[in-house]
């Protein structure tokens, strides 16, 4: 049968099928992989802040042009806008992002600088605007709280010392607790419970507040705004009346398993795959996972080549009547089928592996100079983490990739499988090419707009290659939760079996035109 | 059992019904190697689907059909005997070479060596052409690709549907040669044609069919007999003439075709003939020994049959 394998590869040698895939596939990433670059924000973290910089100096440049209703209310903004200034210099000469915890305290830093002038000028802050300053008994007592406060915050900022300003933080809101959780309902109570559980998992692993650079401070973030959601869909009746019920329920799974998948995570000291997609979008950058899984969207292409493969290997023999010689070869019919098959499946593999290779090698050289980048470049590669059936799954970045990416092969040797059967069944190369690249590429989209997750709308979803989504079934979101997770792989399993018996059967007792 | 005489080919009882016509009617046969078999019969007699089944485009709904003993269905890249085909109008990848085909013909079949394709090439007169794409080849030339591909393997069994419809004079010419010289090697040969006078100069036996069946099944030799002979006598009065020599013979066949009168049987005296019709006052316009034995073979077959 190798032999008949060999015939198919010669056609499509001559044919140049190799030739005009490879370049419409490597120009359609290209292309792709263009535009993603020239959307995504490269710049880097210090940029933003110099641009942030330039910004508000214009913008304190033309604050007099501005028509203001009174002119404290213009003082007011002159000062903002100086204090503004002031940070970001001050960001900008000691290399601080924007998202760095100390952005914070600089801000608070700054505007009690700005209180500290007013109250040494006479002046009332709060005809600035500075209204929240607290008690205190005098002018002079409230200066040197102040002068104390902006002491330890920029001591803080100056040593970079989170653990300080975290178990303040800690502190501050165990002495709110205590004063205030009698008078509290239940949501209040639970939700500033999980805030002192947050600060105090700061602590506990010794991470900085609101660091989009540190996993397990984005981890905790993530952790904690999860738990959030879950206390307010318990205890607050009015917090999702725009939700379905169906939609709640499917949030509230999603949302318990996200906390299984943070706690473990930290646990294990394993950084998840969300968690750094989530940095790279807080930094405002674009990393090389996030872009090699993004350029999978160009399987599409290798898609509709396999369509185009599969609808024409059996088929245009019949429309040339080649099909005739074929058969004079001392091969079974049913190894003839075989042969085209294989030779479809070999075909399909080859192409999917251009797609990750392009992006592995486009996405190392423009996407690994970014802060979050340059952390899996060094080593610290995440793992894609994930809570399927009571059970955790734990899989390393690259194999995740390499698994993606078969899967999405594998679907596209689905496709074609069923393209194939069609085209053998109809002896029609057109027809089957039509309706199977229509249907892969539209069904998608048109599923995405079914947002039911009832039955029996929702198997629509399914009947528009919803189930052949095979990512899903390792991230365990699926598409619709009907019909179940096994037997939606059971249909898919029938489909791509009875496909297969069908071309075979088909073929074997076909009478061949003359 | 001398290699002339080894069977290449049998069919046993081979039916096959479609639309509830029969296609073909449980047809048996043995050919042999060295044999050119012609498969003559009108439109719709089952020619055609017959060589079909055998090169298993179709399926024989009963009957079995073996090539060197083997069963069609069972046979592999190792089968004894191998087949080939050269089909009614044959198709092409335009976009591959001349040379390509040869190849993925070849290539499941090891002992075939490249000497064995380039004589193959050279005989079929595709030397200049043959790496070449289809898509530029004449019509001849087309068609004697199809031809180097049946012969490149080595057949057993080469068969060829109408195969001088796609071919000048000349190229009928040689194909004829390079059959006979297929046969003369031991390929059994079977040529399914309209064409009988074609078939009367090529083949070595004729199986004639009707309505899917064999009707008839004789050597050339058997065709050619010299002691059977048909003459055809252009006369004045055909009614009479008929009498006249229906009298004087008693093991001969006479019937009047318009002016003429066709007399057949065994040991024909045609100058005595001529005599008595001359001495009963016949006009004896023209007397002809029939030089194409089997079209008036198929002929006199066709009108028995109806």
């Amino acid at each position: 049968m190798g032999d008949l394998i060999r015939n198919e590869f010669l056609k499509l040698h001559r044919r140049h099928f190799f030739l005009f895939s490879f370049i419409l596939i490597l120009l359609s990433a290209l292309l792709f992989t263009v535009v993603y670059y020239m959307q995504s924000d490269t710049r880097s973290d210090m940029d933003i802040v110099a641009e942030q910089l330039e910004r508000e100096k214009t913008y304190l440049g033309q604050i007099e042009t501005i028509q203001w209703e009174t002119d404290l209310e213009m003082q007011s903004a002159i000062l903002t806008s100086q204090a503004t200034i002031d940070r970001l210099q001050y960001m900008l000469d000691h290399s601080i992002p924007q998202w760095d915890w100390r952005s914070d305290v600089l801000s608070k830093y700054y505007t009690n600088q700005t209180i500290l002038s007013l109250l040494a000028a006479g002046q009332d802050p709060a005809d600035y605007g500075y209204t929240d300053l607290g008690t205190y008994e005098s002018k002079a007592t409230l200066m040197q709280k102040l002068e104390n406060l902006r002491d330890v915050q920029i001591r803080m900022v100056e040593e970079n010392d989170y653990m300080t300003y975290s178990q303040e933080q800690l502190a501050q809101l165990q002495q709110t607790y205590a004063e205030q959780s009698s008078s509290m309902d239940t949501l209040s109570t639970v939700l500033m419970d999980i805030q002192i559980e947050s600060w105090k998992l700061y602590i506990q692993y010794k991470t900085a507040p609101g660091a989009v650079d540190q996993w397990k401070s984005v981890t905790i973030q993530e952790l904690a705004d999860e738990k959030q959601w879950l206390a307010r869909y318990q205890y607050d009746d009015q917090a999702f009346t725009d939700m379905t019920q169906e939609e709640l329920e499917r949030q509230k799974t999603w949302v318990q398993r996200r906390i299984r998948v943070n706690e473990y995570a930290l646990k294990k000291d394993q950084i998840p795959l969300s968690i750094y997609d989530k940095m790279a979008e807080r930094a405002k950058t674009t990393t090389y996972s996030e872009f090699v899984l993004a350029i999978k969207n160009m399987m599409r292409v290798v898609m509709t080549i396999a369509i185009a493969l599969a609808a024409s290997i059996m088929a245009d023999e019949f429309r040339r009547r080649t099909i005739r010689q074929v058969v004079l070869a001392p091969y079974s019919r049913t190894q003839i089928a075989a042969a085209k098959l294989i030779t479809l499946l070999i075909s399909i593999v080859i192409l999917s592996l251009l797609i990750p290779l392009f992006g592995m090698v486009s996405g190392r050289l423009l996407f690994s100079n970014t802060t979050i980048g340059q952390s899996v470049s060094s080593g610290a590669v995440p793992s894609f983490i994930a809570y399927i059936h009571g059970r955790m799954i734990e899989i390393p970045f690259h194999l995740y990739i390499v698994i993606h990416y078969l899967l999405e092969a594998f679907k596209i040797g689905v496709v074609a499988i069923i393209t194939l059967m069609f085209a053998t069944l109809t002896e029609s190369v057109a027809v089957p090419l039509l309706v199977m690249t229509i249907l892969s590429l539209a069904g998608p989209a048109i599923y995405s707009t079914i947002y039911t997750y009832v039955y029996p709308a929702a198997i629509l979803r399914y009947m528009l290659f919803g189930n052949l989504e095979l990512v899903q079934y390792i991230q365990g979101d699926l598409i619709a939760p009907y019909p179940n997770y096994i037997t939606s792989i059971i249909v898919l399993a029938v489909c791509t079996l009875g496909s297969l018996a069908l071309y075979f059967t088909d073929f074997k007792y076909k009478d061949l035109p003359n | 059992m001398s290699k002339e005489k080894e069977v290449v080919l049998e069919l046993d009882n081979v039916f096959r019904m479609h639309g509830g016509r029969r296609q073909v009617d449980h047809c048996s046969c043995t050919l042999y190697a060295g044999e050119i078999v012609g498969l003559v019969g009108p439109n719709s007699a089952g020619k055609t689907m017959l060589i079909r089944m055998i090169l298993r485009h179709l399926r024989a709904q009963e009957g079995s059909i073996k090539i060197c003993g083997e069963d069609i269905e069972k046979r592999g890249p190792h089968s004894k005997g191998r087949v080939s085909a050269v089909l009614e109008n044959p198709s092409y990848y335009r976009y591959m070479t001349g040379l390509d085909h040869l190849k993925m013909a070849t290539r499941p079949y090891k002992d075939i060596t490249v000497e064995m394709i380039r004589k193959v090439v050279d005989r079929t007169g595709l030397k200049t052409c043959i790496r070449d794409k289809v898509a530029t080849y004449t019509s001849k030339q087309r068609y004697m690709l199809a031809v180097a591909q049946a012969l490149v393997t080595q057949p057993a069994l080469l068969l060829l549907d109408e195969p001088t419809d796609d071919l000048d004079p000349v190229g009928i010419k040689n194909l004829r040669e390079i059959l006979k010289e297929e046969a003369a090697k031991g390929v059994c040969v079977v040529v399914s044609s309209h064409i009988l006078s074609e078939m009367d100069m090529l083949c070595t036996r004729i199986i004639i069919m009707k309505d899917g069946r064999f009707i008839s099944d004789l050597s050339s030799h058997e065709l050619l007999d010299p002691n059977r002979a048909r003459v055809r006598i252009r006369v004045g009065q055909p009614e009479r003439a008929y009498e006249v020599l229906e009298a004087l013979f008693d093991d001969t066949t006479v019937r009047i075709d318009n002016d003429e009168l066709i007399v057949t049987g065994e040991n024909l005296q045609i100058p005595q003939m001529n005599r008595t019709l001359i001495f009963n006052e016949v006009d004896v316009y023209e007397i002809a020994v029939n030089r194409e034995p089997l079209e008036e073979y198929f002929m006199e077959l066709m009108r028995e049959e109806e």
